[in-house]
């Protein structure tokens, strides 16, 4: 086995080129899972021995684990034997040869959020010269980055050239008998994206899957590690507005942050996976575990989410803050159109003292879409002077969806202050009224109100992500009106 | 006293089931209805912390009770009756360990208000016993009931005839001995006719300290355009663990308000689940719970808006001293059809001691777009502002602090309109303060 494993290492090194021809069978693994096909995944991938280890105990712990049942959402069982477990990176010539073979509904989409042109090729997969456009700008920004002394590569990398930075910090924040999805995702997880930032580093860029290369088929199964070290700050962006093409069904990804003393990392995801027709049939199965970890003083995590895709979204970026004065903040948009369902919210464990916490969730739900926010608030004996705020007002259009709210607030200090409020309510007919009435059309005055109500949470992304969503609800929202 | 480790809850329940049986009254009709509902019971079992809705619920304590109901024994009437209330007015029924005791009751001859012993309903005519709906016990939630119905073999049976007015009030009393029994389990079924008029203020006091386990099953059917006003007042021993279930349901134009006092007892868990299932039906629950010691109180309430412009309101208060637990969980479901429904949620929690623990959950599940519905929780100490206005003015702090806390819970106090009964909660509310004699002074 030895031997094959090194020339598939060979394979899966090798760079893309033009008339690159391999035989696909060789590289997709028969469905099913078993601790044969764990470390066949390892090997495929050359890891060190202490990796093996951890996705063969992840597996262990997978096998005994029932899947979560609690959520508010429904949807046929999955069979996890059915599905393949490791896929190396497509051949790109499979891919439409240019954007004249896209369909046209996707290019009116595309045209819709203003994205550019040579990026709707790379979206829509295209194996044509455009997409190099968009790689040798990524190449400079990874100069810059190295100067820096920022690591920023794909994990597959991260486990080759530093693995002692993976070893001490993988599975610190979400360990691998967490929940049902992450020991899957510990147990096979095919890559993802790790950063380091130095001490007292201040990144120089807003990193961005979009600029890493190879970051287009990581698979279902992906993970991320962020450590920022002492003093340093970083800002990530996860995902794109733009729907992505994608034929893997359920996603199960892990990414784990750890802040050291006075670090701060913001972490920005859009979402926009297939949320399936408007019939609810097909649509991806987003099953996250996203867990920040404030381990130093004066440490900061602040999530920001714009999650409009998908049919079924389980997720729940959580802070721990276990540093003095540690600060966690969650703000998120969640939307469930057609038959989406949404369950989604965070989770705020107060170890330390003096640590604070906000929490801003906007739910809305339009057609038959189910949208819950789970949040907990935990505040623990030890974190004197603890403070949190929970605001999440939940938006309904339309008879037939539904709006739910299931918050924790568990508190074992009396020197905490916990507020929590959350109101539920529809568009409000004077609103309407008022645009209507000064020549605004229904639609366009349903998106302003929509956005308006969104504002908390956009004004946290980054500036042009912020223009994008606005421009993605109005777009996952249209035929909702009316 | 603690039964042999190696049976479960549900196996000791089965066991001190087929003790029981002889002894329980009601004749084989009955017999059998408690047997039905031991086989569902012991089908579906007991929940336990992996259940969201009991995870706070200090299940040690309650499964180290013993569950079986002891033979009726002689009863010093004497010591109850001095832990009764003075309400002149009220119609008053008490039940000691679960089982009516007539000479200290007071019942109406009125015709179109009925009130009666479970069990000398099922002698008079065992019709009665069958016409009673058995309990739902297919949700989780629910099985406590059905618990008290596989003992219960006395209860309460209140009914109003349309137009009743018992508006003089039902005082009903559960007083467990801890002596006779280490368990009661109890029924009420209150039946309000249309346009009919109750208020009952349920008392729940021990005459003993021994530990005991009581288990109340309470059924409330309200009918087109009636009103029921409920006061509950907890009041046990310290050492009294108590479980009740509340299943109300709401037809047209009706009125349920509760206020609920967690002022006694080991534990009090209390399940409370109304249904709003004609329009313009409308329920109001106030709660307070003040936990020191090692108590814990564990409320619990879901109202289903079931049908267009219903309206729900649920106030809830609570202080956690020493090592007490304080859980609040109210959940509020607005079906597809409950077009026009309001609905409000407020809990709002002191902790007082760093030993101290508070969980709330107020929860939303909406189904339709044309809804109002809020919630707010907060958790927290005393207000510093607040605080050193009355150091300012001279008041020691601990006296300040009782103070602040004793009008934290005058939003539920408050509630309540008969001026000797209010006395009665605040007295007990300031029980519970520190300097309580100088803040009698105040009051």
């Amino acid at each position: 086995m030895a031997s094959t494993s090194q020339e598939i290492e060979a394979i899966v090194a090798r760079k893309y080129r033009h008339g690159f021809v391999t035989d696909i069978e060789s590289e997709t693994l028969p469905p099913g899972l078993d601790e044969d096909v764990v470390r066949l995944i390892s090997a495929i991938k050359g890891e060190p021995q202490f990796m093996l280890d951890w996705r063969l105990k992840a597996f262990r712990q997978w096998s005994r684990m029932k899947e979560p049942k609690w959520a508010h959402v429904h949807y046929p069982p999955i069979d996890f034997q059915a599905i393949s477990y490791y896929s190396a990176p497509k051949k790109k010539t499979d891919g439409p040869k240019s954007l004249d073979e896209v369909d046209p509904k996707l290019l009116e989409t595309y045209d819709k959020l203003g994205i550019p042109l040579h990026e709707r090729a790379r979206l829509a997969g295209v194996a044509v010269d455009a997409v190099f456009d968009s790689v040798s700008v990524a190449t400079t920004f990874k100069e810059r980055l190295a100067e820096a002394g920022v690591i920023f590569c794909s994990f597959s990398e991260a486990v080759k050239n530093h693995p002692e930075l993976v070893e001490r910090y993988l599975g610190s924040v979400v360990p691998i008998r967490d929940n049902f999805y992450a020991a899957l995702n510990s147990a096979v997880f095919s890559d993802g994206s790790f950063v380091y930032v130095p001490k007292g580093v201040r990144c120089p860029m807003e990193l961005s899957t979009y600029f890493r290369i190879n970051a287009v088929n990581t698979g279902q199964f992906e993970r991320t590690l962020i450590v920022a070290d002492e003093g340093s700050h970083v800002s990530y962006l996860e995902g794109c507005t733009a729907p992505m093409r994608d034929e893997n069904q359920l996603h199960a990804a892990v990414v784990e942050l750890v802040a050291l003393d006075d670090a701060e990392i913001k972490y920005s995801t859009v979402q926009n996976w297939y949320p399936g027709d408007e019939n609810g049939v097909g649509g991806i199965y987003n099953f996250v575990t996203k867990r920040g970890d404030c381990r130093g003083r004066n440490s900061k995590i602040s999530w920001t989410q714009v999650e409009t895709g998908s049919a079924i979204t389980w997720k729940y970026p959580s802070c721990v803050l276990r540093g003095e004065n540690s600060v966690g903040e969650f703000y998120s948009v969640a939307l469930a159109n057609n038959y989406q369902q949404a369950d989604t919210g965070t989770k705020m464990i107060h170890m330390g003292r003096n640590t604070r916490s906000t929490i801003v969730s906007k739910g809305i739900s339009a057609g038959h879409g189910q949208n819950a926010y789970r949040g907990l608030v935990k505040v623990l004996p030890g974190a004197d002077g603890a403070r949190n705020y929970t605001q999440c007002d939940s938006l309904l259009m339309g008879g037939e969806c539904g709006a739910h709210t299931f918050p924790y607030v568990e508190v074992k200090n009396p020197t905490a202050i916990v507020e929590h409020e959350a109101t539920t309510s529809k568009i409000s007919e004077d609103q309407l009224f008022y645009c209507l009435q000064r020549g605004i059309s229904a639609e366009d005055a349903v998106n302003m109100i929509v956005n308006g109500f969104c504002k908390e949470v956009f004004k946290e992304l980054p500036m042009e992500f912020a223009v994008e969503a606005q421009n993605l609800l109005a777009v996952s929202l249209e035929g909702a009106v009316g | 006293m603690s039964a042999a480790p190696e049976f479960t809850p549900v196996e000791r329940i089965e066991r001190a089931h087929a003790a029981a049986c002889g002894r329980l009254r009601g004749g084989p009709a009955w017999e059998a209805r408690r047997s039905a509902a031991l086989a569902r019971l012991v089908a579906g079992g007991l929940p336990d912390r992996r259940d969201e809705n009991w995870k706070y619920l200090d299940w040690p304590e309650l499964t180290r009770r013993r569950f079986e109901v002891g033979a009726p024994a002689g009863l010093a009437l004497e010591r109850i009756a001095t832990l009764l209330l003075d309400l002149p007015e009220a119609w008053r029924f008490v039940l000691v360990d679960g089982r009516f005791q007539p000479a200290l009751s007071r019942l109406p001859d009125d015709g179109s208000i009925r009130i009666e012993s479970l069990a000398s309903a099922a002698e008079s005519d065992p019709g009665n016993v069958a016409s009673l709906p058995s309990v739902p016990g297919d949700g989780v939630d629910e099985r406590f009931a059905l618990l008290a119905e596989a003992f219960a073999d006395d209860g309460a049976l209140l009914r109003l005839a349309d137009g009743a007015d018992a508006r003089r009030g039902v005082y009903l009393v559960h007083v467990s001995t801890g002596e006779s029994s280490p368990a009661a389990h109890a029924r009420v079924v209150v039946e309000a006719g249309r346009d009919s008029h109750l208020r009952i203020v349920e008392h729940f006091v021990s005459a003993g300290a021994g530990e005991c386990f009581t288990n109340l099953t309470c059924e409330l059917r309200l009918g087109v355009g009636s009103r029921v006003d409920h006061l509950r007042l907890h009041q046990q021993d310290p050492a009294v663990v108590h479980v009740e279930t509340l299943l109300a349901t709401q037809d047209r134009n009706s009125a349920y308000t509760q206020a609920i006092f967690a002022i006694g007892g080991r534990i009090v868990r209390s399940n409370l689940e109304v249904r709003l299932q004609g329009p313009a039906a409308e329920t109001r629950v106030h709660g307070l719970f003040m936990v020191d010691g090692v108590r814990q109180a564990d409320l619990y309430a879901l109202i289903e808006h079931a049908a267009p412009h219903t309206r729900s309101e649920q106030v809830f208060r609570g202080v956690a001293a020493d090592r007490g637990r304080g859980a609040y969980n109210g959940r509020v479901r607005v079906r597809e059809d409950a077009a026009k429904a309001d609905s409000q949620q407020s809990s709002r929690n002191l902790i007082l001691s760093p030993l101290a623990e508070i969980n709330t959950r107020p929860q939303l599940e909406i189904l339709t777009d044309d809804v109002k519905c809020s919630h707010g929780a907060t958790t927290g100490s005393l207000d510093a502002d607040q605080l050193f206005y009355l150091l300012s003015r001279g008041i020691d702090p601990d006296t300040a602090r009782g103070l602040l806390t004793f009008a934290f819970c005058e939003d539920v106090v408050a509630q309540v309109t008969e001026p000797g009964l209010r006395r009665h909660i605040e007295e007990l509310v300031v029980g519970h303060l520190p300097d309580r004699d100088i803040i009698r002074e105040f009051v």
